[in-house]
């Protein structure tokens, strides 16, 4: 092994890595981040190692070599520049005793070693700067095709919203919308809408100011009223706020639109509906009070006419009480067919045969000056009905359209003019977008009744209320203002619904939509005739918490014969019944009384006697009760006010069956 | 580097980014003129800001060093940032096992391309103030098994999450971790910064990234349930080799502007 060419260098080698790693650690913080400071010695041992094997060896890749790896270390430039003269200086120091040509040649050795490790220095800090750069190339190109595909998604979000979408600038003019805004508004193209003034969409007032109102609160929510191209009113309800940038200036307007002009409709109809209801349940109370009143007039008002003379003035003056209570018994059936409890009998009905009735009525009594005309569907569908509940429809409509004629034509109380009545029906099958209009619609096939006037017409503001009791068009002299409100009841019990279109001067046109049945129609029932209390044998226990009506009905049946026993209460029925074991033959009782009910003394008098025969009797029918009285096994049901003649006829009827 | 949730992603070019400005500072190449520019802005206020971000960097070095020779060899580290050069796959013995974590998509696909051909070592997407969704990974159960005496890096990034996020990180990984784990953390200390604070944050509102600055106390009542470990709380420059007079030539203001603290589950 030869000698070293300067071996003073080698042997004040630990020296000269010293002096280089105090300074390299003097500045380590110009290094690069990941040049941990505990390499520093290490970083600075190696250098030398390599300076002085270059020294001896002449060998110039090595050198770039550790250009390189210092590089990668993070080492900085000022310290790799310091590296030169510190090696200068170390070979002065070292070789100070030695010939000037060894000085000379090692310091041209220091420079060479320099140069070679700033090349692999420099040569690694481009490619590493390259390198970088790629990534970041790589980084940015993946960035920019995710943000592409998230802007595409926003596009898309906003191009095919559900909601009415528009971009405008500050100043408000419009400078995008989706297609679901120009479906809402009745654009054909974005190029209609574009440039317009967001605010100009707007009819109402409160929608013209919504840019103020934007810029002074950043943000708008409200309904507003709009006019579609084609001249239709929308309600809008319309979110508007700021665009801003990424610090929060304004730099537009963006707004969401929502056709609410169905949903609105739909609410009001639905308050109208709920509205109905509450005034129904009102009404059925009504109803219940007064047939309780009226019964007790009318019965003893039938009671006293037994007894009076029929030529005597005393009688016709009842005759005049028992009209009134008449009248008060037609108003209060009128009532109660508002309330929508109105059972009756449901028959397959042909609504023709209930028109042509009610044409061939009307034709011989309507004014000369009114004409009235019948349009009928050939094969019309048949109904599930109550034709006499039907029949008080189209009459009620009838004489709603001739008082629609007649305040139009005689304004001052002369008919100077004419009108005509149209009575049309036909088979309609309603799709669900035809039904969505109408509450409580179901989509299928209707039997449609339809009258139409060339009448008055009615105020727009009258026609939301038209169906309320005593609500009425015309003047006070004329009917009661329940005519509409018995229609309304009946076609809703009976599953259908009503629709009105009237026109100020023109006239107006009701549509009764009725739900339609499989059956064959039944002909009507013959009219009843009139006969006399029939006579009757037993004994019969009348339970009424009213007073009044309990007596009328014991004393008609003593009337007829029958021994009686009566009882205000529950309670009382109960003890009489069984004070009076196996002697009571019929007991007539009221469904509606307070603390123990008409159900609770049934189900009691079938617990003492399950033979017992009961005839129940109601003011006010509904399907509960009728229910009731399937359930119990009632042998009958009678509504309030009472008839006397069918009510001692209906219980002669029962004495008869129980006794054969 | 940390990069919260609510910046620009390190690839969005179109705005100064707090991820990108941090690389600047390091030395890196990892960012753009815009940063640069911003990054310059802010060096001229605050001309110690790059030793700063480099005693960060350095402090997880140390820390690493350490960890390895107390015998650890699992490593969990939170907001990782890319992980070249000095990084702790690259710092610990091969069969160490490493997860890094990073909130910035972009920067998880490029550390995954790093990492690629490391069994040893994963890089996964998720939030340090959310730890529990890293902790859940069918690669963390993988690597870690249920042996959890590992060590955590949750370094420089605790000033730009609020108190409540960090102690409740710092929670989820008490109860994660075995006992005998460790746990890396570092902040800034607002006793000793007080002229160059309102500069920072200010700085750093204008580029959407809020700190959080603190003094040493409010630093120590985030620890919770972890023990520090000795020597407690210390400058970062305390945990380096490096001459303090190095320190004082090259910053205006002498050290203890950063403080860090190794914690133990005891």
């Amino acid at each position: 092994m030869s000698s070293p060419r300067f071996p003073s260098l080698r042997e004040r080698q630990s020296v000269f890595a010293e002096s280089l790693s105090a300074f390299f650690s003097s500045n380590a913080f110009e290094n690069r981040y990941m040049f941990h400071p505990t390499r520093i010695p290490q970083a600075a041992a190696e250098t030398v190692e390599c300076f002085l094997r270059f020294v001896e060896s002449g060998e110039k890749e090595p050198v770039v070599s550790l250009g390189r790896s210092l590089e990668r270390q993070g080492l900085a430039e000022k310290s790799l520049l310091a590296i030169l003269p510190q090696a200068h200086a170390f070979c002065a120091s070292a070789l100070a005793s030695q010939p000037s040509a060894a000085l000379a040649e090692a310091l041209d050795l220091a420079v060479s070693f320099g140069c070679l490790l700033f090349a692999g220095f420099g040569a690694e800090q481009r490619e590493e700067i390259l390198s970088d750069q790629e990534q970041l190339r790589r980084a940015l190109s993946t960035a920019i095709e995710s943000q592409s595909r998230e802007l595409l998604v926003r596009n898309q979000a906003i191009a095919t919203s559900f909601n009415g979408i528009v971009l405008a600038d500050l100043a408000g003019r419009i400078s995008y919308v989706n297609q679901s805004f120009l479906a809402m508004l009745g654009f054909e193209q974005a190029e209609e809408a574009l440039g317009l003034q967001f605010g100009d969409l707007w009819s109402d007032e409160d929608g013209r100011a919504i840019l103020d109102r934007i810029s002074s609160r950043g943000g708008w929510r409200g309904e507003h009223s709009a006019t579609r191209k084609d001249g239709a009113a929308l309600t809008v309800l319309v979110s508007a706020s700021h665009i801003t940038d990424q610090v929060g200036t304004a730099i537009g307007i963006m707004a969401s639109l929502v056709d609410v002009t169905e949903s609105r409709r739909l609410e009001t109809q639905m308050q109208q509906v709920q509205k109905m209801d509450d005034l129904g349940q009102l009404a059925g109370g009504i109803v219940h009070d007064f047939n309780n009143l009226l019964t007790a007039i009318g019965g003893y008002l039938q009671l006293v006419l037994l007894d009076v003379v029929a030529e005597s003035h005393l009688y016709q003056d009842l005759m005049q009480i028992k009209i009134a209570v008449d009248r008060g018994s037609g108003l209060t059936k009128q009532l109660y067919y508002f309330t929508r409890q109105a059972t009756g009998k449901r028959q397959p009905v042909s609504v023709n045969d209930l028109v042509q009735e009610t044409y061939e009525l009307l034709r011989r009594t309507l004014p000369a000056a009114i004409a009235i005309r019948v349009d009928l569907a050939d094969s019309p569908w048949l109904t599930e009905a109550d034709p006499n509940q039907l029949s008080q429809v189209v009459m009620n409509l009838c004489v709603n359209a001739r008082e629609a004629i007649m305040e139009r034509a005689e304004p001052d109380g002369e008919l100077v003019a004419a009108g005509t009545i149209l009575i049309e029906t036909r088979n309609v099958t309603l799709s669900e977008d035809e039904a969505k209009p109408h509450v409580n619609a179901k989509a299928g096939k209707y039997l449609l009744l339809r009258v139409s006037d060339t009448g008055v017409g009615i105020p727009p503001e009258l026609v939301k209320r038209l169906f309320i009791p005593f609500v009425t068009t015309k003047v006070a002299k004329r009917g009661t203002g329940l005519g509409l409100s018995v229609v309304y009841g009946i076609v809703s019990s009976h599953g259908g619904f009503v629709a009105v279109s009237s026109e100020m001067g023109r006239g107006t046109s009701f549509e009764v939509y009725l739900p339609t049945a499989e059956a064959s129609a039944a002909t009507r029932a013959p009219k009843r005739v009139k006969v006399t209390l029939p006579a009757g044998e037993g004994t019969i226990l009348v339970v009424d918490d009213e007073e009044q009506v309990r007596q009328v009905m014991v004393r008609s049946l003593k009337l007829c014969g029958y021994r009686t026993l009566a009882a205000e209460s529950g309670t009382n029925a109960i003890a009489l019944y069984l004070k009076h074991p196996g002697e009571i033959d019929l007991v007539i009782l009221d469904v509606v009384m307070p603390a123990m009910g008409g159900r609770e003394t049934f189900l009691k008098l079938k617990e003492i006697d399950p033979a017992v025969s009961v005839l129940l009797v109601t003011g006010y029918t509904t399907d509960r009760i009728v229910h009731l009285s399937d359930e119990l096994g009632a042998k009958g049901l009678i509504e309030k006010p009472l008839d006397i003649q069918r009510f001692t006829e209906r219980v002669g009827e029962l004495i008869m069956k129980k006794g054969a | 580097m940390p990069e919260p949730t609510n910046t620009p992603s390190i690839s969005d070019a179109s705005t100064p980014s707090a991820g990108r400005i941090y690389d600047y500072m390091l030395g890196g190449h990892h960012n753009f003129e815009i940063d640069r520019q911003a990054a310059d802005g802010l060096i001229k206020q605050v001309p110690e800001m790059p030793q700063w971000v480099r005693l960060i960097r350095w402090f997880l070095g140390a820390a690493v060093r350490s960890m390895i020779d107390d015998g650890f060899s699992k490593f969990l580290d939170f907001a990782s940032g890319l992980p070249t050069v000095d990084h702790i796959h690259q710092i610990a013995p091969k069969g160490t096992k490493v997860v890094y974590s990073d909130v910035d998509p972009v920067t998880v696909a490029y550390a995954q391309e790093i990492v690629k051909g490391l069994p040893e070592v994963a890089f996964v997407l998720g939030d340090a103030r959310r730890p529990e969704s890293i902790l859940d990974l069918d690669v963390v159960k993988r690597l870690f098994g249920s042996d959890h005496r590992l060590a955590i890096g949750f370094n420089g990034i605790a000033w730009f999450l609020e108190d409540k996020d960090i102690m409740h990180a710092l929670d989820v990984l008490y109860d994660w971790a075995s006992p005998g784990a460790k746990l890396f953390i570092c902040d800034t200390n607002v006793n000793v910064v007080t002229s160059s604070t309102d500069k920072i944050a200010e700085f750093y509102k204008q580029v959407r990234q809020p700190v959080f600055l603190r003094s040493v106390e409010q630093f120590e009542s985030l620890f919770g349930r972890w023990t520090i470990q000795e020597p407690g709380v210390q400058p970062l420059e305390a945990w380096l080799p490096i001459d303090r007079s190095g320190i004082e030539k090259t910053t205006r203001r002498t050290g203890g502007n950063l403080i860090g603290a190794i914690l133990e589950k005891r």
